[in-house]
């Protein structure tokens, strides 16, 4: 990436309604106490990218209003995010109506936008440096996976988990409907149900048997075996016998099971369906995105909204990548729909099958019905369809009420049962007791004729959908044993650099004391879908593979989280990215706190690193860490003094003071100048009297003026100082020393409404600006100053 | 430093990085068909066209189920 950030511009954003944070391409530290605006401006940063807060979404974040949250409280304009970078001159700004980051015309803007992963990879703020190391496993690997932008992995694997149901769910019902015709041979005084078609026939051969039946070992002899039993029945009542065990069998066959429990599981999902729905106005609209969406996909290059016929302002692909990205931010939605969609299709089938079972009936037995059974289940039918009718309408709507299987469905059970019984009664009667066993074998032969065809076709469509269902076995164990291998290279490169940091942060110079977390691992867990990823450390070389907090300091855990943080960064992110840590050290101890610098600077050079922090050791820490590099022409260091609802924060002093003296220090404007040298000035003195350790009168909150440090002597102290580091350079030492303190009243008559004012001269400005500047220089050479200049 | 498609590395102001995502896809990708390959229940035909599915944007559990049951060849068929 060859772009930085110039500029992050906030325009009626949270705590920011006007406000331009300056960083020239340079990394930034940000140092403010608590309420100043600093996690506001990280806050920009994620909504940039991400377009919402992660702290205002998911587990615990209440009934927050998030775009209400984002915005200003007193401002009413558009809220916006700004990015402005270098070395193009282009910026980038996202509103809040912007769905997707709008495209940038420069092509190395677009790719610095495209490389960088969810803002949660680059953003670290305090409160999630721990959640690593708390998390259930299952927890991490999900928040892991999307930290490394490796979604996709786990949605493949869902959808592999997915089609494994589907071909599962076909050899189901296969198997329900050979079940249900080898149901209708079922004998319950024996309490035998044929397990396939042969044992069928084997029973048709022993129920045959006592009849001078002799050879019925295949199908083809079974006409023949029913002709040679026909041939013993009483002529007079035979038919309607026959017609009779016709209707029993239908009648037989029961309301599919899974009606009931398909309801059940249709009202748990409109439960959670309910649930999202309240917490989320875009909920609503998820169908017309979801086929606004699709209409994009099969007209590509429209410019017209085909609802409201307006032009689209943004374009074609603005506007269709827009509707992507919200259609997948509704994926927990969707998973739920499309659970609800199979759920009401196996619902609606049940119920055609039950239907079509009842349409049967009707055509073939209701003659035979007892008078007024058949004119009331006719009635209740007409009920039952109107039921179905509805529930297949259902599933176009989004209202996920509760379904209530009708009382209808069982009155209608308990009609056939009732003329079932009273049917089985009078074949019963119409049976002569000599010829019972006869006729129960004549009924099982013609059941076994008429349902033959059936459940061979049920015994192959089961033999192809098991052999299917191996197949899928196999692809999906295939895609999980892949997906399992592929991530576990993934998070042992990650737990070797997060060893590595660790290592960096604790081991100790002492050859004794050496680092408490000897190893460390990241094991992913499960192949389902849904994984986990084990943390474990070995402690001491002494008890291997444990969780950390068994044997970790919370110091230690918050340092451990750091490391798994910035490790993943490393390891994953691109270089010239940006990293931002939102006060992330504040547990870490001093010594610690030298190493994470460190860290920093060496391992994330080659990032935009956006540190912010309320303490202001760590703020100085980092001034002197960088100073000691050599470094400060990478680095701009900013405090924040102040922070009011309508301005926002307040810098100590103005931005890039030194940027404005040297372009206003020309004859037109040097006149200006006063303030600003008045704070570069009170700046220099104050961070060499830090380092000098000058006794200065003391005042409240670091209110010093330049008169405070002139009355303490820093003067001649630190003429004093310098000619004793460079004796040979006294005579340039006391120059500067003049040049700067001996201008009397150059900023008092700049500074204010006075005549004295017209006679400072750009001559007399610019030797007190040169004085200044040597003299900042010497005191760096000679480490008589801390930190780094406004 | 980055790996590119050939093996080659190139660094990067001297701090190394690995593009471990594509590796992983890489990776991924590899070891699904050597995996499908041992499976007696996958003709090449049908392992060919899952390993193809890997490389889209997205798949679907029924574009799965498609591969597997054969009904994407009737389909083209048609």
């Amino acid at each position: 990436m060859t772009e930085r950030i110039r500029e992050i511009r906030f325009s009626s954003f949270r705590g920011l309604p006007d406000y331009t944070c300056k960083l020239n391409g340079k990394n930034i530290s940000i140092f403010g106490g608590t309420g100043k605006g600093k996690s506001a401006i990280v806050d920009g940063i994620e909504f940039f990218f991400s377009r919402s807060l992660r702290r205002f979404h998911g587990e615990g974040s209440g009934n927050i209003d998030a775009d209400k949250a984002i915005r200003h409280v007193l401002k009413e304009e558009q809220l916006s995010v700004e990015l402005a970078f270098i070395p193009t001159n282009e910026s980038v700004r996202r509103r809040l109506s912007d769905y997707s980051i709008p495209t940038a015309t420069h092509s190395s803007i677009q790719e610095y936008i495209n490389q960088h992963p969810p803002a949660g990879a680059f953003v670290l703020r305090r409160s999630q440096l721990l959640e690593f190391i708390h998390d259930q496993e299952a927890k991490r690997y999900q928040k892991y996976i999307h930290l490394l932008g490796l979604d996709y992995i786990d949605a493949t694997q869902k959808s592999f988990v997915e089609a494994e149901e589907m071909i599962e769910t076909q050899r189901f019902e296969c198997q329900q409907r050979l079940n249900d015709a080898l149901q209708l041979f079922r004998d319950p005084d024996m309490d035998w149900t044929p397990a396939d078609l042969s044992a069928v026939l084997t029973k048709c051969a022993e129920v045959a048997q006592p009849f001078s039946v002799d050879t019925l070992t295949e199908w083809q002899q079974l006409d023949s075996a029913i002709s040679v039993l026909d041939a013993r029945r009483s002529k007079e009542t035979k038919q309607r016998i026959d017609a009779l065990n016709l209707a029993i069998d239908h009648l037989k066959v029961e309301t599919p099971s899974e009606i009931e429990s398909t309801v059940a599981a249709l009202n748990q999902l409109h439960a959670q369906l309910r649930k999202i729905q309240a917490k989320s106005e875009e909920v609503l609209r998820g169908g017309v995105i979801e086929e606004g969406l699709k209409y994009f996909q099969e007209h590509p290059g429209i410019t017209k909204c085909p609802l409201c016929e307006k032009t689209l302002e943004a374009g074609y692909q603005a506007t269709f990548e827009r509707l992507a990205e919200r259609n997948r931010a509704l994926g927990e939605l969707r998973d739920l729909e499309r659970q609800r969609s199979e759920k009401l299709d196996v619902l609606v089938t049940a119920l055609q099958r039950l239907l079509d079972q009842l349409d049967k009936e009707q055509e073939e037995d209701y003659a035979l019905y007892p008078e007024g059974d058949a004119q009331t289940l006719i009635k209740h039918c007409a009920a039952l369809q109107e039921w179905v009718r509805l529930i297949k309408s259902t599933k176009e709507q989004r209202t996920y009420e509760d379904i209530i299987v009708p009382p209808v469905i069982k009155v209608v059970q308990s009609i056939r049962s009732t003329i079932h019984n009273s049917l089985v009664k009078e074949r019963d009667a119409l049976t002569q007791p000599a010829a019972v066993a006869l006729e129960k074998a004549v009924g099982f032969l013609q059941r076994a004729k008429e349902k033959e065809p059936e459940i061979r076709a049920a015994e192959s469509a089961k033999a192809d959908s098991l052999k299917l269902r191996h197949a899928m076995q196999d692809v999906q164990e295939a895609f999980s044993r892949a997906r399992e291998s592929a991530v576990q290279t993934v998070f042992d490169k990650i737990a070797e650099k997060v060893l590595s940091y660790y290592h960096k942060l604790h081991d100790s110079d002492d050859a004794n004391e050496s680092s408490e977390c000897t190893g460390l691992s990241l094991t992913s867990t499960s192949r389902a879908a849904a994984g986990g990823l084990q943390l474990a450390i070995e402690f001491l070389g002494i008890v291997d593979s444990y969780d950390p907090r068994a044997f970790l300091s919370e110091g230690h855990l918050d340092s451990l989280g750091l490391c798994l943080y910035l490790a993943t960064v490393r390891t994953f992110n691109n270089s010239g990215s940006l990293l931002v840590l939102d006060d992330v050290l504040t547990s870490i101890d001093m010594e610690h706190r030298h190493r994470v610098a460190e860290l920093l600077l060496e391992d994330f050079s080659d990032f935009q690193l956006v540190v912010t922090t309320h303490d202001e050791y760590w703020f100085n820490l980092l001034q002197s860490k960088v100073l000691a590099r050599g470094e400060q022409d990478k680095w701009r260091f900013k405090q924040i003094a102040r922070w009011t609802l309508e301005k926002g924060p307040e810098s100590a002093a103005y931005e890039g003071t030194w940027d404005w003296i040297e372009t206003n220090l020309v004859e037109e404007n040097y006149r200006e100048l006063g303030g600003s040298l008045r704070l570069v000035l009170e700046d220099f003195l104050k961070r060499v009297a830090d380092k000098i350790e000058l006794k200065v009168k003391y005042h409240i909150a670091g209110k010093y003026v330049a008169g405070d440090f002139n009355f303490a002597g820093i003067r001649d102290n630190l003429r004093e100082r310098l000619i004793e580091e460079a004796p040979n350079e006294e005579s340039e030492i006391q120059k500067d020393i003049s040049r700067v303190f001996g201008t009397g009243d150059l900023i008092n008559f700049l500074s204010h409404d006075n005549p004295g004012r017209l006679e400072v001269t750009l001559t007399e400005t610019k030797d007190f600006v040169n004085g200044l500047k040597s003299l900042e220089q010497r005191c760096k050479t000679h480490k008589l100053i801390k930190g780094i200049s406004l | 430093m980055t790996v590119d498609a050939e093996g080659q590395t190139n660094s990067g102001q001297g701090v190394e990085t690995t593009d471990l995502k594509s590796e992983l896809r890489r990776i991924l990708a590899e070891d699904f068909k050597k995996r499908l390959t041992q499976s007696e229940l996958i003709s090449e035909e049908q392992c060919k066209r899952l390993c193809n599915l890997l490389t889209e944007e997205s798949i679907s559990a029924s574009d799965i189920v498609k591969v597997v049951t054969g009904d994407e060849e009737s389909t083209a068929d048609d």
